[in-house]
């Protein structure tokens, strides 16, 4: 749940959300809703692929990405996106933090 | 997709122990007052309360989980709808799995049992209308994707229809004599059968 909580409190993360609401997206789709460097968004989408909020699959020479969340975290993104939860400077992923390997 | 399935593929799915869980709690609670009020323990009104503020407890945690339990990338040719639909049902189950636990804790005793009733199964009725609007019927297509997401998509169907028919029951007893009730358990056996079947696992295109 930590995980889950992690992953929201940043309003890119949220954003993300938010846009694969509407349905699957590529990534290179999202990348173009955003204008932070692609590392930096990879990262953002393995802190939530790390909190099951999304999941991925390969196609081609893109990744697929797909929201799947509970009622209950559908709420909490909400409440998030509501009070603006933030983050402390030092929790923002950057391409240096170390990634968990992607679920098959 | 590597057509092999990976070893990956013999974990199970991270929904399954929740609902498990969920469902185990429902049922010992269940038999716990039945063996209490046989023994005089609690009265029948609240042993009748106790089981329906468990079912609805089980239809909050099934509604909770039901968009979390999406088919994989790949399954539909357009996932929209059918990801549309999943997350509409799963507030309505969650809405009104607490609602249909408010009936029975607020309304006084003689009427809780008709008011829930109206509450579930409206619930229900709403769910299965908004989910045939948005998403019609299920298409069979070749398996893809992880195993682990259909087989935990195939529990939770199976768990709400037994949620449906349990509300149902509990109706039935209230209202008619007991022969009604072991008569819909047998229509529940029969209905949960071809449930089964038609939500059988997809095959593998390389199985086949």
């Amino acid at each position: 749940m930590s995980l889950v909580f992690k992953a929201l409190s940043d309003p890119t993360r949220r954003r993300v959300l938010e846009l694969l609401k509407s349905g699957p997206m590529s990534a290179g789709e999202l990348a173009g809703h955003f204008t932070v460097a692609k590392p930096t968004l990879s990262a953002h989408f393995a802190v939530l692929r790390e909190a099951r909020l999304i999941t991925s699959e390969k196609s081609g020479n893109s990744v697929i990405y797909q929201i799947q969340m509970s009622v209950l975290e559908e709420a909490l993104l909400g409440f998030a996106q509501a009070f603006g939860w933030q983050l402390n400077a030092s929790d923002t992923p950057t391409p240096e933090t170390p990634i968990k390997a992607p679920r098959p | 997709m590597s057509p092999i399935p990976s070893a990956d593929t013999a974990v199970c799915h991270p929904l399954v122990k929740p609902l498990t869980l969920a469902s185990a709690l429902v049922g010992l609670t269940v038999l716990g007052v039945g063996i209490a009020s046989k023994l005089g323990v609690i009265d029948a009104d609240m042993a009748k309360r106790i089981c329906g503020i468990a079912f609805g407890v089980l239809l909050v945690v099934l509604g909770n989980f039901l968009p979390k339990v999406a088919r994989p990338i790949g399954a539909d040719a357009d996932p929209r709808p059918i990801r549309a639909a999943e997350r509409l049902a799963g507030w309505l189950f969650v809405l009104g799995g607490l609602a249909y636990i408010a009936a029975w804790v607020f309304v006084p005793p003689g009427l809780n049992l008709m008011a829930s009733s109206v509450v579930g199964l409206g619930v229900f009725a709403a769910a299965s209308a908004v989910w045939l609007t948005l998403a019609g019927l299920p298409r069979h297509r070749p398996m893809v994707g992880n195993p682990r997401a259909y087989a935990a998509r195939r529990g939770m169907f199976v768990m709400l229809h037994a949620v449906f028919w349990a509300f149902a029951m509990f109706l039935a007893a209230g209202l008619w004599a007991q022969p009604v009730v072991t008569y819909m358990t047998i229509g529940f056996v029969a209905a949960n059968g071809v449930l089964l079947s038609c939500l059988r696992r997809p095959r593998h295109p390389q199985q086949a």
